[in-house]
């Protein structure tokens, strides 16, 4: 009886705490399909600088998905942005893939000189937010010719060191005996590495792909301070540019910005655990 | 059961990135398709002329009045307006029974006016009989008065003069004694000659004083009859009335004589008639003519815009005729007249003459005139010039803009100065606008500062 109280009380807390929690998507979705007029109302204090605070509510009085025809059909910058999004974040985890596998298996597999104090740099490295590195970068690619373009943004993501990190702790996981006994029995190299190694730690890399996606489709800084060309734009810098007056539009257009992330999210929900236990795991 | 689910999640992605990509060529379509499209010019360097056009109708020259006596029947008019007469032609008949009736009641005044006269006469010759005398009698007593005065005169001049010889006469006689008594007797009587001496001149002197007196009182009684002559004029006007009424009578008679037919003095248009038959004649002229002899006038009346470009003695073209009678070829003229209107404020009527044998009567037209400003640099139509709320003038120009679609074309308001206008271009000052800017001259449809515009294909 205890039990099921308890259990009761577990549901309703852990209910309003998702609720709370929810808050934010559900106003973007309420208001995404609420009427100008309404908006104007509820926003007046913002959108017209009247006095008092905003009000809200959850279900519009008059809904309507006119902010969607408007997004959907009458602007193609949006859809601009939203392919150049589609783009970075598509070549930044290719490129992470193509990167990032072979470095993770040679750090996992390979033991040689200096190995542990490479992997070590790679570890600081990670632990360096953006702003710290930002300059550099900013040097190297100004002197590379490639300030104002998307492989400012690509490049020094594709060379990011977390993925490594992540697809390294799938690899460490595979027996050392294993890839042992493959040599012995003339496995090559390449085929230790395309037959044992990415089948058998594919949760690892799963896992870097879907924090990858999830991380570059909501990037802000990199594009902010790599990229002036508003036709480079990624969504997520775009999204602050519509203004308060347009409100209906910016939460029209947050919905579908959200969409994608949600698919990655249904997709890689299991890998996308096993990263984050990975690389809260201790070398 | 999940790859089942994963399979689903896949298909629901690929759906939506196949409905973005085509909401994407959508979107582009819909937004180019959406644009306002404009058309766009460069200002240009060119002179602004200033084409002042307004319609009028030809006018007389010169008009000219024929009268006659007012109160007379009308018989029959025979002339309307617009009709040619030439001289001597019968323009309208007096009723010769009226006609009669007036020339009898006029020589019945005249009769009238001549006893009138005759009487007048005789009294003022007694009148003038009278004043003779009494011109006659203010003469003789002028004369008569002088004549003593001048008698009195000499008579005191000539006791000064036998005073004074008596004095002199006296003193050339002094005693020989030495005797005191006798010498206060001689000092004693040399005086009493002496106040004889000084009581001659005084009156002499009065003697003359009478005289100029008399002189000047017989000048203004001769004057007072005079003047009392000259102020009684009534005779002299009751002969200018009587002579007036008899020329009335020899006039009225001669009409009657003529079977009342009144006849054009000049040949001419008729402008104007101003009798009816069954009418009586007025104080105003019966009929006026244009004159024939004299050139038309085209007659217009400008605004005050238009008088701005109009002088006296400008050169002018004028196109006779309209769209339904027909446009005739422009005649060059000047502007002969040019005044403002005195119960239309703002409105001038300027006139000018036609060449000889050029309109006709009431003819309508138009008036051209061209007037040319000096060389502008920077030159727009007037199509794409705006003016705001507050009267300032402004223009789209259109611009290069980076926007998330790459450079694309938008329209910029510019506010400028404009230097002279027409009703086709505009002169603007050099500064916002200069000869490379892209001035946005049409579009097809209304536009925002700052909205992006694509050229008109």
């Amino acid at each position: 009886m205890k039990k099921k109280i308890f259990s009761a009380m577990k549901l309703v807390v852990l209910s309003v705490w998702a609720f709370v929690l929810l808050i934010p998507a559900v106003l973007v979705l309420s208001g995404s399909v609420m009427s100008s007029q309404e908006l104007s109302v509820f926003l007046g204090a913002v959108l017209e600088r009247k006095e008092g605070c905003i009000s809200w509510r959850l279900i519009p009085d008059y809904p309507t998905l006119e902010h969607y025809k408007k997004t959907l059909f009458y602007s193609p910058q949006f859809m601009t942005v939203f392919w150049n999004s589609v783009k970075l974040t598509a070549l930044i985890v290719v490129g992470q893939l193509l990167v990032g596998v072979p470095a993770a298996w040679a750090f996992a597999v390979y033991r040689f000189r200096g190995s542990r104090m490479l992997f070590s740099g790679y570890i600081v490295l990670m632990l360096m937010p953006f702003q710290v590195t930002m300059l550099s970068q900013y040097l190297v690619l100004d002197r590379m010719g490639m300030m104002d373009t998307h492989w400012a943004v690509v490049l020094p993501a594709v060379f990011s060191t977390f993925p490594v990190f992540l697809i390294y702790r799938g690899f460490c996981q595979i027996p050392a005996s294993l890839l042992e006994a493959g040599r012995v029995d003339g496995a090559g190299e390449w085929y230790l590495f395309f037959r044992i190694g990415l089948p058998l730690s594919s949760g690892g890399i799963l896992s870097a792909v879907v924090l990858g996606l999830l991380e570059y489709w909501n990037m802000l800084e990199q594009p902010m301070a790599f990229l002036k060309d508003k036709t480079l734009w990624p969504l997520s810098l775009f999204l602050p540019e519509i203004g308060l007056e347009r409100a209906g539009f910016a939460f029209a257009a947050s919905v579908i910005m959200l969409i994608p992330a949600v698919f990655v999210f249904l997709l890689g929900r299991d890998y996308l655990e096993q990263g984050i236990v990975a690389s809260a795991l201790k070398e | 059961m999940e790859k089942g689910r994963n399979k689903k999640i896949l298909l629901g992605a690929v759906i939506f990135f196949g409905a973005m990509l085509l909401c994407t060529l959508l979107s582009k379509g819909i937004y180019a398709s959406g644009l306002p499209q404009v058309t766009v010019k460069k200002p240009g360097k060119m002179v602004i002329s200033h084409e002042v056009e307004a319609s009028g109708n030809v006018k007389p020259g010169k008009e000219l009045a024929y009268s006659v006596r007012a109160g007379l029947r009308v018989k029959e008019v025979l002339i309307s307006v617009g009709d040619s007469v030439e001289e001597g032609q019968v323009l309208f008949i007096l009723d010769t029974e009226a006609l009669k009736e007036e020339i009898a009641k006029k020589e019945l005044e005249t009769d009238k006016l001549e006893l009138q006269l005759a009487t007048l006469q005789h009294n003022q010759n007694l009148l003038d009989e009278e004043k003779n005398r009494e011109m006659q009698r203010a003469g003789e007593d002028a004369i008569f008065a002088l004549a003593e005065a001048q008698s009195a005169l000499q008579r005191a001049k000539e006791d000064e003069e036998d005073a004074n010889h008596q004095l002199r006469s006296f003193e050339a006689d002094t005693p020989e004694s030495d005797d005191e008594e006798v010498w206060k007797a001689w000092a004693k009587e040399r005086k009493a000659l002496q106040d004889a001496v000084t009581d001659a001149v005084r009156a002499r002197e009065d003697a003359e004083a009478a005289l100029q007196e008399t002189q000047l009182s017989s000048a203004r009684n001769l004057e007072d009859n005079l003047q009392q002559e000259q102020t009684d004029s009534g005779l002299g006007i009751a002969g200018m009335e009587f002579a007036r009424a008899k020329e009335e009578v020899r006039t009225l008679s001669a009409i009657l004589q003529g079977g009342g037919e009144m006849k054009a003095d000049w040949s001419g248009i008729v402008t104007r008639v101003n009798v009816m038959p069954g009418g009586y004649t007025t104080e105003e002229a019966a009929v006026v003519f244009a004159d024939g002899s004299v050139p038309f006038l085209f007659d217009v009346i400008l605004d005050q815009e238009q008088k701005k470009y109009v002088d006296l003695g400008a050169e002018a073209q004028v196109v006779l005729g309209n769209a339904q009678s027909g446009r005739g070829k422009a005649i060059f003229v000047e502007v002969d007249y040019l005044t403002e209107i005195d119960n239309m404020p703002g409105s001038w009527r300027a006139q000018m003459k036609l060449p000889e044998g050029k309109g006709s009567l009431g003819q309508g037209g138009t008036f051209l005139l061209t007037v040319q400003s000096e060389s502008f640099d920077i030159c727009i139509p007037l199509d794409a010039l705006y003016t705001d709320g507050n009267g300032r003038n402004f223009v789209f120009c259109m611009e290069e803009t980076d926007t998330v679609l790459g450079a694309e074309l938008a329209a910029r308001k510019m506010m400028v100065e404009v230097l002279d206008k027409n009703d086709k271009y505009a002169a603007l000052s050099p500064g916002t606008v200069n000869g490379e800017s892209q001035v946005i001259i049409a579009a097809t449809k209304e536009f925002a500062d700052g909205e992006v515009v694509r050229l008109k294909e």
